[in-house]
């Protein structure tokens, strides 16, 4: 091959890539109102799918990448919609659209979901039993029947195997894989040594639904009793979507399953979760049509989406809170009275309208103001007050206060927050250094209980009230970093957990709210926001008793660019 | 030349060495720990444990690092802890999609580079030349996540000359079967021309991003040098022998620049196969400094020192590469066998 050639060839190759985004032979923008193609196709242009659901297939992008899809695991909040999306849990919430089109779920509303019927009765120790009567037409995507068996094994591996759940099981009162029985191949009785109302808003969780057993069985092995390793990558749900394709870190690609008994409530043919790491870019995309759903955006991004009418922004308070740590181990923050003068110092309205842009609700305490049997009489108290907060400075007999508050390096608001923090505290004399941490580096640091003042947030999966109390504030909570403890807090808490009765319930938390407001372990800033961006033609988007967000739920109709 | 080759691949491969040891400790200190970030969620020590355990994070340092040694030996880099994947496979997976990225984003830096700094240097002082100093400030003090973002935004949003900046293709269009892991390559070899055009188009604003610091750094290094060479005793005779200004330019004047152009070039691919990380976040761009920053995220070990290890490798077997063509480029190299520069 002569030089001259091979200049030419070199420079035509160079060349192509500039000539080649002029090019129309392929989508560009808005490349997602085509079906998506299948993962375990070769060929090289995109392919039609097929099975349930209308309209088109949607595209979403959470905060984070979908990493680990066990449902016993903890992974991020993508994993979490893909589980939710694989996975029937034999109840779920009743559904009805607020008036801005929002799904809210029911908190106390179940309907049968993977179960066609169920019974509650009492128990003569006071617990609760459940009579599930299966589905006729339950079926496993490989054709396979759901059985009552399978369910038991998806119990008993949560009870028994590796995983997280097993730690949440005692506050629904089961303990041991003897209380998951089965009466017959369609019959699953659940028992509870507590008879409330958590034990129902547990079983509509998506890690409660049924594992194909016999799929499980086949990928075990000696060290790997529970196929941890095989499930970690593989779907053995039966609920209404299978995985088509499944890149981990990057993209997962969903495909309604045609043999899903509820197939036609679906509302996608195609639901692919994208990992977009920069939020800056996410709105971008989700304006240009690219995406049809953004989660995790900051509030300010939020605030700038809210302008552009082919947008819609769905805000999704939570009763997670988004709370200041104070460390009562940590010098000056012993004193009772030094907490609340930062209490009292606190500039609650700007942190609402500065920081959060008006997306959530004030938090009125760790059970915060949405919650069930918050105190609204103890959450109004929770104000911006100067006068109180120097009194109780002088009352503490301390001065030139200083403190140091942690918040992570990764999270715009938990910064936009601590600068306003430190203004107003600075107003009653008292020096506050902000230290950014990354997200690593925060975690260690508050499981060490080493930081004086963090920024942390929280939300508990059901929103129980006693459930929030019993990891923020009691004795023993391994995420009280507060290091408060108060055993007549504790001895409430766990009154209430095993409490059905809602007027006790209301009483307890009630008294429990009291002795957080005068012994302020935690300064609470705002209920949590899990904020939404759809472009206007999406619908679907729900809010349920997990913040997670429902996949099946999402309906994209042909004409929606 | 056989000499040379081996004195570089083997100081290559104890610097190698050296990577691989220290890595280890080096993030070992770093503060964080891989097993909380992952379960603290869940509120429960014991399932912290549990991570940690399964992990062998809980294991004495030294046998950690045994095991480490052990699973080097056999190809293993760990498995990572935030996806329980095992990170050799998954490196692999995202290599070809910064290759790709780096790669054309040198040949776009280095034809850019070559042709206005050796046009430059013909007249030094002239409006080009300055044209040229001009555009090398403002190319390499140029961030490169700022720029991505300015491009995305003009380009795509506003202009909708180029596609959503998302992965390396359209979502929806399927990857061509994987032969070299380059989409552009593959999908010539499968004949897929649509596949070719899209995944050209996904290049484009990322190589650009990258190029445009590229582009000032090769530029600047052909300048000066070129400007040295055509200044030379030995050029000034070839013009006063009547001989053809381009056949000037290229053989008496680029060929001997070349060997510090060559430098500056390997040193940027060095630094686009480790260092594009936040062009990768930006574009969503699927390749190992994407992984890394993940796994920086969440003190993701394994992970971490897999991408150092996989890095550390790269740059060295660059070096080689580009040792060896001073060899071609100077026989006085060859014959010294040690290298005119390190580089």
């Amino acid at each position: 091959m002569s030089r001259t050639r091979k200049a030419l060839i070199a420079g035509a190759a160079a060349l192509s890539l500039l000539v080649a985004s002029c090019s129309s032979s392929a989508p560009t923008a808005g490349g997602t109102s085509g079906p998506a193609g299948s993962g375990t196709g070769t060929s090289g242009e995109s392919t039609p799918s097929t099975g349930a659901g209308s309209g088109s297939a949607v595209v979403v992008s959470l905060q984070d990448a979908v990493t680990v899809i066990d449902p016993h695991q903890l992974a991020t909040r993508s994993s979490d919609a893909i589980k939710n999306a694989l996975y029937d849990p034999l109840l779920a919430q009743k559904f009805t659209p607020n008036s801005d089109g929002l799904l809210v779920g029911s908190m106390t509303d179940f309907e049968p979901r993977a179960a066609k019927s169920y019974k509650v009765d009492k128990t003569a120790e006071g617990g609760m039993q459940i009579t599930f009567t299966l589905r006729d037409d339950l079926k496993f995507p490989d054709g396979n029947a759901v059985t009552a068996e399978d369910y038991k094994y998806t119990f008993d591996r949560a009870i028994q195997g590796p995983g997280y759940v097993k730690s949440g099981l005692p506050f629904i009162g089961i303990t041991s894989p003897d209380q998951i029985k089965v009466v017959d191949k369609s019959t699953l009785q659940i028992t509870s040594a507590y008879n409330t109302q958590l034990v129902l808003t547990y079983l509509t969780f998506p890690i409660y639904g049924a594992m194909e057993q016999s799929v499980m069985e086949q990928h075990k092995t000696s060290d790997d009793p529970w196929a941890m390793k095989y499930l970690s990558t593989n779907d053995t749900g039966s609920g209404p979507f299978v995985v088509s394709q499944f890149d981990p870190d990057q993209q997962v690609t969903l495909k309604a399953d045609g043999t899903y008994w509820n197939a036609s409530k679906v509302g996608a043919p195609q639901v692919i979760v994208k990992s977009i790491p920069d939020p800056n870019q996410r709105a971008l995309l989700l304006r240009s049509g690219a995406i049809d759903v953004a989660g995790g955006l900051p509030p300010s991004t939020i605030k700038q989406l809210e302008d552009d009418p082919n947008v819609k922004i769905y805000k999704r308070p939570t009763t997670g809170v988004m709370m200041m740590g104070l460390n009562q181990k940590s010098g000056d923050l012993a004193n009772a009275d030094l907490r609340k003068a930062i209490m009292f110092a606190v500039p609650y309205d700007e942190l609402l309208s500065n920081v959060m842009q008006g997306l959530t609700v004030p938090a009125g305490g760790l059970v915060t103001s949405t919650m069930e049997t918050h105190d609204k009489a103890i959450g109004a108290q929770y104000k911006t007050d100067i006068a109180q907060a120097e009194k109780y400075l002088q009352q503490s007999g301390l001065k030139d206060v200083h403190l140091k508050l942690s918040v992570q390096a990764s999270d715009e608001s938990q910064q936009n927050a601590a600068v306003l923090i430190q203004e107003s505290l600075k107003k009653i004399g008292i020096t506050l250094d902000i230290d950014q941490l990354s997200d690593a580096a925060m975690v260690q640091a508050e499981s060490s209980k080493s930081l004086q003042m963090y920024l942390y947030g929280w939300y508990s999966w059901g929103e129980d009230p006693f459930y929030q109390m019993h990891f923020l504030a009691t004795c023993d909570s391994p995420i009280n970093y507060e290091q408060y403890c108060n055993p007549e807090l504790d001895k409430l808490v766990d009154q209430g957990v095993k409490t059905g009765d809602a007027a006790t319930r209301n009483e307890l938390s009630s008294k429990a709210q009291q002795i957080l407001f005068d012994d302020v372990p935690a300064v609470p800033l705002w209920s949590l926001a899990r904020t939404v961006a759809a472009k206007s033609c999406i619908t679907g988007i729900d809010r349920s008793n997990t913040a997670i967000l429902g996949l099946a739920s999402l309906t994209k109709p042909a004409n929606c660019k | 030349m056989a000499r040379y080759l081996a004195i570089r691949v083997g100081t290559g491969a104890l610097t190698v060495v050296g990577v691989v040891l220290l890595v280890f400790f080096i993030v070992r200190v770093l503060p964080g720990d891989a097993a909380l970030v992952r379960g603290v969620g869940s509120g429960d020590p014991a399932y912290v444990d549990e991570i940690r355990h399964q992990y062998g994070l809980d294991r004495p340092l030294l046998a950690q690092f045994g095991s480490y040694l052990n699973g080097l030996i056999h190809g293993d880099l760990g498995t990572s802890v935030r996806t329980s994947m095992p990170v050799s496979g998954e490196l692999l997976s995202r290599l070809p999609a910064t290759l790709e990225l780096a790669v054309y984003a040198v040949v776009v830096s280095a034809m850019c580079g070559i042709l206005f700094g050796g046009v430059a240097a013909l007249r030094p002082g002239g409006i080009i030349d300055g044209a040229c100093r001009v555009y090398e400030s403002i190319g390499s003090s140029m961030a490169v996540f700022w720029l991505g973002l300015v491009l995305t935004y003009v380009f795509f949003f506003k202009l909708g000359l180029f596609p959503p900046p998302i992965d390396r293709l359209p979502t929806g269009i399927m990857p061509p079967p994987q032969v070299t892991g380059f989409y552009t390559i593959d999908s010539l070899l499968a004949g897929q021309w649509g596949t070719f055009g899209d995944s050209l188009k996904q290049l484009a604003l990322p190589v650009i991003t990258l190029s445009v610091g590229g582009t000032a750094a090769v530029l600047k290094m052909v300048r000066m040098a070129m400007t040295g060479v055509l200044a030379s005793e030995f050029v000034r005779t070839a013009r006063g022998l009547q001989l053809g200004k381009v056949e000037i330019f290229l053989r008496d004047g680029l060929r001997n620049a070349m060997i510090p152009v060559l430098t500056s070039i390997g040193l940027l691919f060095g630094y686009l196969l480790g260092g594009n990380i936040l062009v990768e976040i930006i574009f969503a761009w699927p390749g190992v400094g994407r992984y890394a920053y993940t796994a920086i995220q969440s003190h993701d070990l394994a992970a971490l020192q897999g991408f150092v290890i996989l890095t550390a490798v790269l740059y060295v077997g660059l070096n080689v590469v580009v040792d060896l063509l001073y060899g071609v480029l100077d026989p006085r190299v060859r014959k010294s066998a040690r290298p005119a520069m390190t580089s």
